[in-house]
């Protein structure tokens, strides 16, 4: 074997090193600013996640108070519970709001997010008929009093508002509806 | 002076350069796709509350049903019977109050009720209520449907529902 370094090769030698400095200061170059991006890249991605949930168990609390019977989001006096199951892709999780009066509340853990479900319900209309919170309703009357005729409505008309709060920097999701009393 | 000849000059370099480039590119690549997802997670937030108007819109209107039954079966004769005049200004009469355009109808209220609940721009209505009769076994079955929709922002929604009707005494 021969061990000899000919001028030629160590000058080679001497350039890979100069090399491997730029190597290093380049790779320095690019790696910093990606090691400050990626962070904040993955910040946003993970509150992206938990409002997207949030949006979903928003969406599913007014579907469960769409149907539950009109007493329990009429703002009537007593405590209420109203449980419903989220679909999430590790399973089912139920999760139980408590009504009292024109508020509720709820909360349920997914990942390592606590999601706070706030709930306010407000009589939009009410009667009676008088009232001038009265919904009123028109319609074309048939002749002989023909013309446009009003109906002033007797029950509640409730606006159910739902605000999910989540995670310590996550903008709360609101969302709000209407239910009227369609009870025969 | 020193000259080098050899054709690996640089090769470490160019590597170097290459794998920087490529780690840049995914990098930068990855940041930019999570960056541009914020718009669809804010579109997917306006959609639902788009649908959520929407839904609200559509109790409004199975309401005006319950409270005017009649009425609206008289529009449905006059619309097949009637002359277009008399269709146009009880169909106006009828739809008039799920137009968030006409000031102070329940829809415009509604809509103005839920701009106070977020910074957003909320609009709601119905497009469509009309009768639809089917032949049932030995008698006729009557439905109503309904599309009604919400806007959030200018994001639209819209939710149609067929329904039975049952009289009840």
């Amino acid at each position: 074997m021969n061990r000899s370094i000919s001028a030629t090769e160590s000058g080679r030698r001497g350039l890979s090193l100069v090399e491997l400095l730029m190597a290093f200061f380049l790779i320095a170059l690019i790696i910093l600013p990606i090691m400050r991006a990626l962070p904040q890249s993955f910040g946003i991605a993970s509150r992206q996640a938990d409002q997207e949930i949030a949006i979903k168990i928003g969406e599913s609390t007014v579907n469960t108070l769409l149907a539950v019977p009109f007493e329990v989001v009429s703002g009537s006096p007593g405590t209420r519970h109203v449980p419903f199951d989220l679909q999430t892709g590790s399973g089912t999780i139920p999760v139980s709001l408590q009504i009292a009066g024109l508020l509720g509340t709820g909360s349920v853990r997914i990942g390592r997010t606590d999601y706070l479900i706030r709930i306010t319900l407000k009589p939009e209309y009410s009667g009676p008929p008088p009232a001038p919170s009265a919904l009123v309703f028109g319609f074309a009357a048939p002749p002989p009093a023909a013309g446009i005729a009003s109906y002033a409505c007797p029950d509640l008309f409730m606006m159910i508002r739902v605000d999910v709060e989540y995670g310590q920097r996550g903008v709360p999701v609101k969302l709000a509806t209407f239910r009227a009393d369609l009870r025969q | 002076m020193r000259t080098c000849t050899s054709p690996r000059h640089g090769f470490a370099l160019f590597t170097v350069l290459l794998v920087a480039v490529i780690i840049f590119v995914l990098a930068a690549t990855l940041y930019f796709n999570t960056r541009s997802q914020t718009t669809t997670h804010t579109r997917l937030a306006e959609q639902t509350k788009a649908l959520m108007a929407a839904k609200g819109a559509m109790q409004l209107a199975q309401y005006k049903f319950r409270m005017l039954p009649s009425e609206f079966y008289i529009l449905e004769h006059i619309r097949r019977t009637g002359s277009p005049v008399d269709i146009a200004s009880h169909t106006s009469a009828w739809m008039d109050d799920f137009d968030p355009a006409r000031p102070d109808s329940p829809a415009a209220r509604l809509s103005a009720s839920l701009n106070a609940v977020d910074s957003g721009t909320y609009q709601l209505g119905v497009a469509t209520f009309t009768l639809v009769t089917r032949a049932g076994k030995g008698y006729m079955k009557d439905f109503l449907r309904i599309e009604s929709w919400g806007s959030y922002n200018g994001v639209r929604r819209s939710l149609e529902t067929l329904l039975e009707i049952e009289v009840t005494h």
